[in-house]
């Protein structure tokens, strides 16, 4: 329709609903309807159609209700855009407020306020004070979510008319389970936004979770339709027992909601058992046994999206209790029509239940999908195997799986499968001789991807002795030098030639020199390029690493049921904080871990003894041991020896890991791991750095470029607020190595000491051997409220060793303040 | 906090905004359009990505119905599991009015859409969504609306599922025991996994307030009453059951108790892991004679009972991309080839329990070698079947018993059938 034409057709309707206002016809409602469905159809499509706001208004005197809802939206969809003709329609919505028919009074006070004009608020105080009495359900379901839309547009409005107390009462004591429910939505809201302001509301708001409210919803459960059963069950999720019988009452009440056939309830009913048996080890156990069917049947039946959800929360629930579905790993093999999006949750799943008994056939269901159509999903299949090697003990059958794909012969099979070869073989040196047999039948020219192609230069540098034709294929990569754009490619093939000159002179000698040569000449590198021929680099391996702190891992927990599971990230990381509201503040990471008692802090040291087959392993906990069991395994070579002889020793002194990244797998974290003499690890960090692994660690001991404030202004309020929503900017271990911490019996001399080095204390607690620390410093001629770093850090003295935790408003300065923190530490000495 | 919706949208396939409800106010229609032309030119088809994204602060989540996505957006840290089911409850809703939901039924209804979707919602949250309850206040030909109208009962019912005062000239009540079979065979031939998902699915044409009352052969019910187990007794996983169903009283007794709501609904649904033989084995030998022909040679055999029969079998042979010129014999049905799925269905009417059907089938390749870069698809056979009268799980309805106040006589008529759910067979 052109602009011409929609004119003459907009001005048409215009007389007609002229002519129609103030007729009393035979028939001519039906005639109206089919104008104002029109209407309605215009407004739809994106043709604007205010202009026929007072006509519409004056035709609205009907007693056709499918006329006064068409009438609504349209005056809904327009008095945002035109508040002064708004004011037109306020008469008649207030008279069909109170029109006999329950059904137009629910109707018109939903439209009155939906208006969301500020200065018609006045006009909407006594229509919804008279809905929230109505002896119609319907009417006070509406006026009940009727106070919360007067809320957000008013707030003082809502809370002067006393409103939320009213909300109160009905929530109790209303017969109609839908008015109880949307009270409670109401007040939810209200009171969490409030409470940001108000210590009277963060009360009331608490009162909404005690007992006489709890047990009021739980009472009749089963009158309320099934989203509401969400929403009270998401309730008395929050609600603190007095004791286990009281827990034990709820979950017989709730026990048949495991049944219901909404998945969501089922979630929900789940997140009630978890949290209730949170502190009862034994009974928490028996639950994760009991939702186990449930959360099955739920990914096996169902729509696709329904099926991503679920396996969200497995993957939570898997990482804390890793044997829960050790036996069921059958339920997540891929169904070929399953869509990426569940096929990527369920190989993750995978690769999260593997063990010595189940790994077998998962590697080889996993191997089914490394010939998929789908390229992405052959990817994540074979870094799946990959990683379900480096996570296990008997590799034995996996070697050869890899090796098989391998033989597949498809370009990207090939440069996945290298790259996990070359992490094996990292890690099970003594599988070198079978896997180079077949290495070395991979013809090198399909070989394109950077990362695969430095893994197989690697490989033939690294074991050229036994490769017969290494030296004529890393001569073909020398030959193609100039034409090769990775410099991560370029480096890993100097290297590789200079390891060949060592294995074998007689042959490779032309070669080292044409590469020394193209190096020296390397536009990009300089001559430092050759420097790293002396001192060949080694890259870290990928391994399967988690860098999500273990308090971040228990909020996702705490909030199970919503898009944080889903993100795998605390809402205080995704959400605007204006949607965040009171409650996450209040439950502030760092605010619950100044009041949690020192004992609920795990350290590396202690999780030794954590025994990997505990279900009931907190997230922290599991974290931890897997961690120190790779300190143990996948240090980089120029650690081998010291590893070895002490696999079991506490963390290395120093460990870097490079930024957040909340997706495990698909963004593996490089990790450096340095020890003893620092000069030895800085020079193999500045080749890694060069390397593009990005970790932005200076050489040569803290950097001093960058400087701190001597007396930083940071309120407790604010450092807590910062501490939400900032993310970690870095995370590193540290060990006081020949610092007697032993005799450290409280905060103070730490804190005199981190001050000399301008950072400065915000809180500190716990005792022997375990403390807690907040630090702050701030950058040097920062605007006020700016370049401030936070820093949690725990320290045992028993085992001289300190976790630290780093946030900073300008996170590309946070590795230069690491290096100040960790020389701070370094230089703590209690004489 | 239990976040709110800000707005659902419905999109056509090229993301446009067909039509959409703002709740909120705070995510705009511009801002939804602009999310998923992102997720367009993202990865190519939207179905297949995560159907929950995060996009400038905004959270949206989706899924696909014919040719619309139905959206939910939110600003907050909302239920993923509640809403992605909201959207599927509001597809059944729609589908209930329009038969079918798709572009066309979709534009011949705004209005109604509009009332829906008020009535589904308020404010971001999700109110009813029985699409039978919602049809009594909200009728899709508007003409008919002569009748004063009044709250349905059952909004401010305690009974959500059903209105009082139905009336039936004839009470009736139909009761399918539906068991799909879900199958993967590897292509070593090795059973790897089976599972049967079953659904009690009823249609009720009852009048008034019907008390009903289902038996069943399940084990722990039938222990628990102290019988003497005749026959076969089943152990069910999982059991769910529709909203009606009293919950407590099985728990306590295993009665199966409930006021059904008027029409088509699963009373009840469950699950079965235990390995079960396969009801069809396929096997497929394939041979490449040169870089251009390929010769299969499937066998198809039926592992029941011979007194029952399967009906409307399919069974799906992946075939390369590049086939051509197919030459198909079969001992007993027809074959077609479908070269946009790229493979050969072979349709057998009727296929009673032990036998075994042959199918030879010959094709021309027609590039001379595929290309080594595209990868090489491997899709597996799918079965597709019905066998009426059969369960695998020997379920059995003992009685089903209708009781109103009125005193009708009720017919309650039960049928039983199995059918193919995923059923895959991989090949070498």
């Amino acid at each position: 329709m052109n602009a011409d034409n929609r004119k003459g057709e907009l001005a048409d309707l215009k007389t007609q609903l002229r002519q129609l206002a103030g007729s009393r016809a035979a028939g001519v409602e039906d005639v109206k309807r089919e104008l104002y469905k029109k209407v309605i159809s215009y407004m739809t499509i994106g043709i604007d159609v205010s202009g026929l706001f007072s006509e519409m208004v004056m035709c609205s005197a009907t007693s056709d209700l499918v006329l006064k809802k068409m009438c609504y939206l349209y005056v809904g969809s327009y008095a945002k855009v035109h508040p002064d003709l708004a004011l037109l329609t306020i008469n008649f919505l207030q008279k069909d407020c109170r029109d006999d028919d329950p059904m137009i009074r629910g109707l018109a006070l939903r439209s009155l306020c939906s208006l969301r004009v500020k200065n018609l608020v006045e006009y909407l105080v006594g229509p919804l004070r008279t809905g929230l009495k109505d002896n119609n359900g319907y009417v006070r379901t509406v006026a009940a979510m009727g106070v919360l839309k007067l809320y957000h547009i008013a707030p003082s409005a809502c809370t002067d008319n006393d409103f939320p107390a009213t909300l109160k009462g009905l929530l109790i004591h209303d017969p109609d389970a839908q008015v109880v429910a949307n009270c409670l939505s109401a007040l939810q809201e209200i009171y969490t936004l409030e409470a940001a302001s108000s210590e009277a509301a963060l009360k009331e708001r608490e009162l909404l979770f005690g007992r006489p409210v709890i047990y009021a919803l739980l009472n009749r459960i089963k009158e309320f339709t099934e989203w509401a059963q969400c929403l009270v069950l998401d309730v008395v999720s929050k609600y603190v027992p007095a004791d286990p019988n009281e827990s034990f009452d709820i979950m017989n009440v709730l026990e048949d909601r495991l049944q219901h056939a909404n998945s969501a309830v089922v979630l929900a009913t789940i997140k009630v058992f978890l949290q209730l048996t949170i502190s009862m080890a034994d009974v928490h156990q028996q639950v994760y046994e009991r939702i186990k069917a449930p959360l099955l049947t739920l990914i096996s039946s169902g729509s696709s999206e329904q099926s991503y959800a679920v396996l969200s929360h497995l993957h939570l629930l898997v990482m804390r209790a890793p044997m829960l579905f050790s036996s069921d790993y059958k339920h997540f093999y891929c169904r070929y029509s399953d869509p990426s999006y569940v096929k990527k949750l369920k190989i993750e799943m995978l690769t999260a239940v593997a063990n010595e008994s189940n790994m077998y056939e998962i590697v080889t269901e996993l191997s089914e999908y490394a010939a998929n159509v789908d390229v992405a999903i052959t990817r994540e299949a074979i870094r799946a195997v990959g990683r379900i090697a480096l996570q296990l003990y008997d590799v034995n059958a996996i070697v050869d799986r890899l090796l098989q794909f391998l033989e597949m012969e498809k370009d990207y099979v090939t440069a996945e499968t290298l790259v996990l070869v070359k992490d094996l073989l990292r890690k099970y040196p003594q599988w070198s001789h079978d896997c180079i047999a077949v290495v070395g039948n991979v013809s090198s020219n399909t070989v394109q991807e950077p990362k695969a192609k430095s893994a197989l230069i690697w490989m033939l540098g690294e074991y050229s002795h036994d490769m017969l034709d290494a030296p004529y294929v890393l001569e073909g990569f020398v030959e193609g030098w100039a034409e090769e754009d990775s410099a991560e490619v370029r480096l890993e093939l100097l290297s590789a030639v200079s390891k060949l000159f060592f294995k074998r002179p007689p042959e490779s000698q032309k070669i080292l020199g044409a590469a020394l040569a193209a190096g020296i000449a390397d536009a990009h590198q300089g001559v430092e390029v050759a420097e790293c021929v002396i001192n060949p680099p080694k890259q870290a391996v990928s391994v399967f690493a988690d860098t999500q702190s273990s308090e971040i891992k228990d909020r996702i927990f705490d909030e199970f049921n919503s898009l944080s599971v889903v993100y795998r990230e605390p809402s205080f990381m995704f959400l605007d904080k204006e949607h965040r509201g009171a409650y996450d503040y209040s439950e502030d990471p760092a605010a619950v871990s100044l009041v949690s008692a020192p004992a609920d802090l795990v350290l590396p040291s202690q999780s030794l003894e954590a025994n990997d087959n505990d279900l009931l392993l907190s997230a922290s906990e599991k974290e931890e041991s897997r961690g120190t069991a790779s300190n143990g395994s996948y240090v980089p070579d120029f650690l081998t020896y010291e590893s070895s002889s002490a696999p079991r020793s506490p963390s290395p002194p120093l460990q870097v890991v490079a930024n957040r990244n909340s997706s495990i797998g698909s963004a593996p974290v490089a990790r450096a791991t340095t020890a003893g003499r620092t000069s030895q690890a800085v020079s193999a960090l500045g080749i890694d750095d060069l390397l593009g692994l990005n970790l932005t660690f200076s050489p040569g001991g803290p950097s001093l470029s960058l400087k701190l404030n001597s007396k930083p202004a940071l309120d407790p309020a604010t450092f807590q607020r910062k501490w939400g929503q900032l993310p970690i900017a870095l995370t590193m271990d540290h060990s006081f190595f020949g610092q007697p911490l032993a005799a450290l019996s409280g905060p103070q001399p730490l804190l005199r000491h981190m001050q000399e080095n301008l950072i400065h204390c915000m809180a500190s607690g716990g005792q022997v051997p375990q403390f807690k620390f907040f630090f702050f410093a701030q950058k040097v001629e920062s605007p006020p409220g700016t370049g401030f770093f936070l820093v949690e850090c725990l320290l045992n003295t028993s085992t001289a060793s300190a976790n630290v935790k780093i946030k900073a408003d300008d996170t590309s300065v946070a590795s230069k303040f690491g290096d100040i923190f960790r020389s701070a530490l370094t230089s703590f000495s209690l004489a | 906090m239990t976040g709110a919706a800000s707005a659902i949208f419905i999109l056509d396939m090229k993301g446009r905004v067909l039509i959409w409800r703002d709740y909120r106010g705070d995510v705009s229609a511009a801002q939804a359009e602009r999310f998923f032309a992102r997720l367009m030119e993202g990865e190519g088809d939207p179905s297949s990505q995560d159907p929950v994204k995060l996009h400038e602060g905004v959270t949206y989540l989706f899924i696909q119905y014919n040719n619309v996505y139905v959206m939910a957006a939110s600003r907050q840290n909302c239920n993923a599991a509640s809403l992605l089911l909201f959207l599927h409850r509001v597809v059944d809703v729609f589908k209930h009015y329009f038969d079918e939901l798709e572009e066309e039924s979709l534009r011949d209804n705004f209005v109604v859409v509009y009332e829906l979707l008020d009535e589904m919602m308020d404010y971001g949250y999700p109110q009813y969504t029985e699409a039978r309850i919602l049809s009594e206040f909200i009728k899709t030909d508007a003409y008919r609306m002569e009748v004063t109208q009044l709250p349905p009962m059952a909004v401010t019912n305690a009974v959500s599922w059903r209105s009082e005062g139905i009336r039936y000239k004839k009470n009736e009540a139909f009761l399918d025991v539906v068991e799909s079979v879900n199958i993967l065979v590897n292509s070593n031939g090795q059973l790897v996994r089976s599972e049967v998902i079953g659904a009690l699915k009823m249609r009720t044409y009852l009048s008034g307030m019907p008390e009903c009352k289902l038996g069943l052969n399940d084990r722990v019910l039938l222990e628990a009453q102290g019988r003497a187990i005749k026959g076969k007794a089943i152990d069910l996983d999982d059991i769910k059951f529709h909203q009606c169903v009293r919950l407590a009283r099985f728990e306590n007794d295993r009665t199966i108790s409930f006021i059904p709501p008027d029409g088509a609904f699963d009373l009840m649904t469950y699950r079965l892991s235990t390995q079960v033989k396969p009801l069809f084995w396929v096997e497929a030998q394939v041979e490449r004679h040169s870089r251009s022909r390929v010769e299969y040679s499937v066998k198809a055999r039926s592992q029941f009972k011979e007194r029952s029969t399967a009906t409307s079998v399919e069974i799906e042979l992946p075939v390369p991309p590049d086939a051509t010129t197919p030459s198909v014999r079969t001992s007993t049905g027809s074959s077609t080839y479908a070269p946009e799925k790229e493979a050969l269905i072979w349709k057998i009417k009727s296929f009673p329990g032990g036998k075994e059907y042959m199918l030879k089938a010959q094709f021309g390749l027609s590039s001379i070698s595929s290309e080594e870069n595209t990868p090489e698809k491997r899709p597996p056979i799918r079965v597709r079947f019905e066998i009426p009268y059969l369960t695998v799980s020997g379920i059995q309805v003992r009685y089903l018993k209708i009781i109103e106040k009125s005193g009708y006589r009720a017919l309650p008529w039960v049928r039983y059938i199995t059918t193919a759910g995923e059923y895959e067979l991989r090949m070498i």
